[in-house]
């Protein structure tokens, strides 16, 4: 099987590959059916208020407060987790992923990323029991962490497996160095000898500037290329995983766009080196260099733009979480309680004993008194 | 396999002489020269017996001598009727010939349904060649199916004439197999005899040369038996005997020529088995790898540190599968284009959208009236 | 993706029998009561608006109908069930058993299973179709209708004949199903004659990835707590945790021994049991063998029975004594498999690419490979159905087909 045809038979393909425009319709549509959803809820609890007068989050917001909770994924892990990146990437594609099928307004995201992270544990083979995973997070327990999983997984489509770009990132970085050291190997249809090659990477200008003045050394090659993987790892641990990279480009497409962001000469050169010209007639035809350069630049421009998200707007991120009060879904609130007597009512099915649902009753008041606020407790510092 | 009507017992007691006894031709009867034979040609299946057979027939065609038939007739074709009545002679030549021509299996048909048609346009012919009903027509239809489907035809004859040899060779095999079962088991009976008796005599000696008390030495004898036998019998029955197995492969017609104005429907495509392919272990798939080469070594300091460690080397890991991991997802799905291939996708992925924007329809809620919490 | 229970039972709840509530819709507040009220009673109204998720669930749980239960796993029940739409398409549904008080929440290895097998499709591989979960939060997974059995049956079942050409093509198809795992970079880490399950076309199906994982970076370390016991690779009893693909090629070569032998090959009791037996019947690893063997954390010194072969060429002969079925070309490639060193040891590749395939016999045609016969408890029926006097199998269509008179027969 080529590489190609080994990403497509993967659930990432498959299941979670949009077009921009399939992209935009599904969002429009989940934040249509949650705020239909909400109006519905509150006519029947609030017999007398008119449900029109609720107003809900717009597509917009809801993309923003789902970004702040991506982002504190990722403050979590760095500054108490500490767990390896992949698993809060990982993490950090369930959230998104979760919110293409449900809304904010449905589940809140408070409650919806720490079962993402922990979920993420245990499919990146980092797991631990759930008890020690919540000593993460002060004021939460390991109930408030399990119950969203059932939901969680079922809107994944459980597709647990995320294909990032990281080990891609570094397979690049080993053939590059093999290219500048002149030992790389030569793909079929390119008539250069690898010292050819190196030779010619030598003769590449210096990012951003047009005619190559000076002829490098292989030396000063080699520290260009290890600047370009440190700048290019930078971007895909941030601004890759928070846009939508992941749901429009495949991995290599994002490292490569990565590349391209950080030294373009560099980048269009490897990129020809991996499409010799005098292919002749194969399948690969098909997918010309052009076509390739034109996407990579798309991504790229993708990535650029996500920059300014980590700088968030904090006076317009309580805005919206003011106006999610409003309009969250009344009956998933309490996601711990719906679990229970969920996985409860089936069990013990039809008559519930006085004795089971008083201490039901008094265990959802516990919960309450100490309920936190919409944005969870604030971090535990070790 | 046929055989002539004897002559046996008493002649009919109501007419003295048979009138099948004279031969119309000579009027010699049956009476006087016993061993008269008489004959038949297909042509005109006129009887007569074989000294006039000969006497008109040695030096070449002629017609024949019955009056009024003047149909030329040639010694090679006269031959012994099988039947009394001529009639039945005729039908079941032709009955044969007919059944020479369309040697079709009911195998070689989709369904019951096209057999049983073939057999009655079979028929059809038969009964029309019989009672010459459009005698001419039918002969043309028959002789055109004929050529068209000689290749057919020959393969069922060869298949038939092979069924018949196989199973005259199944039934010596299974003779054959009878008779060494009856000898294994004949050899059985006078092992066990054999050891029966060895038993005994061993047991008679040491009671006679030692002193020790009988029961106890007739106890261990019998022991040694029991362990002996049973050692014999896990011996035989262990042998797995693989029953030969003819592969009867059946030599396939293939399908009529559409060419003959007689075509049979409902025929099964008979597909040529193709030619053994060499096996591939592969299974059609080839891991060869489209956007780089893979290279034996690689130097990358973040890997070659542990390139040295013993507990790597050791364990087993293989880098290289590591580094060929490394570039394949460097570079996989780098020409998948996703704004153009959404075929590929399950459908269900593109969330219906319709299905999304459906009205929410709220049920309405009945009123139950009481609520435990 | 279960038709999610929430909708069912959160509608019931907003009957307006709550407490008066304050008219501040104070989210915590009302909601708290309203979510939490989940009347039994009046399950039967549903909420019509189902999120997009459960929708889709709904969609595909609608699609498959269960039928009748055929056993139990360790951790699952696995029932029968066929499309709505096309009845004769069979499929088998794992339903996962997720005690309510699974304290982790989903299990590590329902998630491994459902994780690999979405991501491999290859037709040594079993195809897992959908993933739905039922009422009760129960993990349902649909996977293809496997009738025939495990290669464990065929092997330890007496009357059940074959010879080495059906070895070979099912060999050919366990090493096709593992080479594909590993070219997608996935360890299958539990590969058992239990784990390979025959399909109705007689196709081998490697099942069972609750053990899987993907191949590991050199930074991080792997558990050798993998793999049965009598299918373990001697780098995992010796603790190592860096190991490569080449452990799973050990297992496949302990089965390609046991269906020669058709039966266990070196069954140990215990982990250092089972090191003597791999010392006695595959060879002693020693330093010059297996170069820096000793230093694994689980090494030990390992001395050999006097009677097992001492010099390899001894070693060879007896392996060509036990397995002379496979031919010597066979055993040549069992003993790559059975390399103690795991660098030295064939990969899943080299395996395919070994001579013997291409030897005679020629491995049997997939149709043809004996099966293990269906104890078809209806057969016993049908005999008592039938009227007396009527042959046994008969077809049952001797009155409609015209005896054939064979008139060529007459005169020849």
């Amino acid at each position: 099987m080529t590489e190609d045809e080994i990403f497509k038979i993967s659930t990432q393909y498959r299941l979670w590959t949009f077009t921009p425009k399939a992209l935009e319709s599904l969002r429009g549509n989940t934040n249509s059916t949650a705020a239909e959803r909400v109006r519905a809820a509150f006519n029947r609890i609030h017999e007398d208020g008119d449900p029109q007068s609720i107003e809900c989050l717009t597509v917009a917001e809801e993309q923003k407060l789902v970004l702040h909770f991506c982002i504190q994924c990722l403050e979590s892990n760095k500054q108490v987790m500490k767990l390896p990146f992949n698993v809060v990437a990982t993490a950090v594609q369930y959230i998104k992923r979760f919110y293409l099928y449900n809304s904010p307004m449905t589940y809140s995201p408070s409650k919806i990323w720490k079962a993402a992270f922990y979920l993420a544990t245990k499919t990146e083979g980092a797991h631990s029991t759930v008890e020690a995973f919540a000593k993460g997070f002060d004021r939460t327990v390991p109930e408030d962490i399990l119950a969203p999983e059932f939901i969680l997984t079922q809107s994944l489509r459980y597709a647990f497996d995320i294909r990032h770009p990281f080990r891609g990132l570094r397979g690049g970085h080993i053939e590059l160095i093999a290219l500048a050291t002149g030992k790389a190997a030569v793909l079929p249809g390119i008539n250069r000898s690898p010292s050819d090659l190196q030779q010619e990477m030598l003769q590449l200008p210096a990012p951003g500037s047009q005619s190559s003045t000076t002829k490098e050394t292989a030396a000063m090659m080699l520290k260009r290329i290890h600047r370009v993987y440190g700048r290019a790892d930078g971007i895909l641990r941030s601004t890759a995983i928070l846009s939508d990279a992941y749901f429009l480009y495949t991995p290599s497409q994002i490292w490569l766009s990565a590349f391209l962001l950080v030294d373009e000469p560099l980048t269009q050169w490897y990129i020809s080196t991996k499409f010799p010209s005098d292919l002749g007639e194969s399948d690969r035809v098909a997918v010309t260099k052009d076509k390739v350069l034109a996407t990579l630049k798309s991504c790229a421009a993708l990535l650029e733009a996500g920059n300014e998200i980590l700088n968030e707007d904090k006076a317009e991120l309580s805005r919206i979480a003011r106006k999610l009060k409003a309009c969250q879904n009344p009956d998933k609130v309490d996601l711990v309680g719906l679990n229970k007597a969920q996985k409860r009512d089936t069990t013990v099915d039809g008559k519930l004993d006085e004795s089971v649902a008083k201490r039901r009753k008094l265990e959802r008041e516990k919960v309450m008194k100490e309920g936190d606020d919409l944005f969870g407790p604030g971090l535990v510092k070790e | 396999m046929s055989r002539t009507a004897p002559r046996l017992g008493p002649t009919a007691p109501k007419k003295l002489v048979e009138d099948g006894d004279i031969c119309p031709v000579c009027k010699s009867s049956r009476y006087l020269n016993p061993n008269m034979v008489f004959k038949v040609n297909p042509e005109c299946y006129h009887k007569m017996c074989e000294s006039c057979v000969d006497r008109i027939f040695s030096h070449g065609p002629a017609p024949c001598p019955i009056a009024g038939c003047r149909r030329t007739l040639r010694k090679a074709r006269f031959k012994k009727p099988n039947f009394e009545d001529i009639q039945i002679e005729r039908e079941v030549d032709i009955r044969r010939r007919v059944a020479s021509v369309f040697n079709r299996r009911e195998d070689e048909f989709d369904t019951l349904l096209d057999y049983n048609n073939y057999l009655n346009e079979v028929e059809d012919i038969t009964f029309n060649l019989i009672h010459k009903i459009d005698l001419d027509a039918t002969e043309k239809k028959l002789a055109a199916y004929a050529d068209s489907n000689k290749q057919s035809i020959q393969a069922n004859v060869s298949r038939a004439s092979q069924e018949t040899t196989s199973f005259q060779a199944r039934q010596a095999a299974e003779r054959e197999q009878e008779r060494l079962r009856r000898e294994a088991a004949r050899r059985d009976d006078e092992e066990k005899k054999r050891i029966l008796e060895e038993n005994r005599r061993n047991i008679l000696n040491t009671l006679a040369t030692t002193d020790g008390d009988a029961n106890r030495i007739a106890k261990e004898g019998q022991r040694v038996a029991l362990k002996k036998s049973s050692a014999r019998r896990a011996l035989t029955d262990r042998r797995p005997d693989v029953v030969a197995s003819d592969p009867f492969t059946a030599a396939t017609a293939n399908g009529n020529a559409d060419g003959g104005a007689f075509v049979i429907k409902g025929l099964k495509k008979v597909v040529e088995p193709e030619a053994e392919k060499p096996y591939d272990p592969f299974g059609g798939l080839s891991d060869e790898t489209q956007y780089y080469v893979l290279q034996d070594t690689y130097q990358y300091e973040d890997v070659d540190k542990y390139m040295s460690d013993v507990q790597y080397t050791a364990g087993g890991y293989d880098f290289g599968e590591w580094y060929s991991r490394a570039l394949c997802e460097a570079f996989s799905g780098l020409g998948v284009f996703i704004g153009e291939e959404t075929s590929g996708r399950d459908a269900a992925a593109a969330v219906p959208i319709a299905m999304a924007a459906t009205a929410a329809t709220v049920v309405g809620v009945e009123k139950s009236a009481d609520d435990v919490f | 993706m279960a038709v999610s229970p929430l909708p069912l039972y959160n509608a019931s709840p907003r009957s307006n029998k709550t407490k008066p509530l304050t008219h501040r819709p104070n989210p915590k507040g009302s909601s708290a009561d309203a979510a939490s009220t989940p009347n039994p009673k009046s399950k039967a109204s549903i909420d019509g608006v189902l999120d997009l998720a459960e929708r889709l669930n709904a969609e595909t749980k609608s699609q498959y109908i269960k039928g009748k239960w055929l056993g139990k796993g360790t951790y699952a029940n696995v029932y029968e069930a066929h499309l709505k739409s096309n009845p004769s398409q069979l499929f088998a549904i794992k339903k996962m058993i997720v005690g309510a008080e699974a304290k982790d929440g989903l299990s590590m290895d329902s998630i491994r299973e459902v994780k690999y097998l979405q991501e491999l499709s290859h037709p040594n591989i079993i195809k897992l179709h959908a993933v739905f979960s039922s009422k009760n939060q129960n993990l349902n997974l649909v996977l293809e209708h496997l009738p025939r059995g495990s290669l464990e049956q065929l092997i330890s079942e007496g009357d059940i004949q074959y010879g080495s050409a059906d070895i070979k093509a099912w060999m050919g198809m366990l090493a096709r199903g593992l080479h594909h795992c590993h070219s997608n970079f996935i360890l299958h880490r539990d590969i058992k004659p239990g784990n390979v399950l025959v399909a109705a076309d007689g196709e081998l199906k490697l099942a069972d990835f609750g053990l899987a994982r993907s191949f590991a970076d050199p930074w991080t370390r792997m558990t050798y707590l993998v793999i049965t016991r009598w299918y373990r690779p001697p780098e995992l009893l010796f603790q190592a945790r860096h190991y490569g693909s080449t452990a799973d090629v050990w297992s496949v070569g302990v089965i390609f021994a046991e269906l020669v032998i058709r039966k266990a090959w070196m069954p140990g009791g215990s982990d250092l049991e089972q090191l003597h037996l791999i010392a006695n019947v595959v060879g002693l690893p020693t330093e010059d063998v297996w170069p820096g063997v000793s230093k694994l954390d689980g090494y030990i010194k390992l001395t050999k029975d006097p009677a097992a072969p001492q010099t390899p060429v001894q070693h060879r002969q007896q392996m060509q004594r036990e397995f002379a079925l496979v031919g010597p070309e066979g055993v040549d490639l069992l003993m790559q498999m059975m390399a103690l060193d795991p660098r030295k040891r064939a990969t899943a590749k080299k395996v395919l690419m070994h001579e013997w395939w291409n030897m005679e016999p020629k491995p049997r045609r997939k149709e043809d490979l004996p099966r293990k016969v269906e104890k078809s408890k209806e057969g016993m029926a049908d005999a008592l159905k039938r009227k007396p006097g009527e042959l046994e199998g008969g077809t049952g269509r001797g009155d409609k087909v015209a005896r054939k008179i064979d008139f060529g027969a007459f005169g020849r």
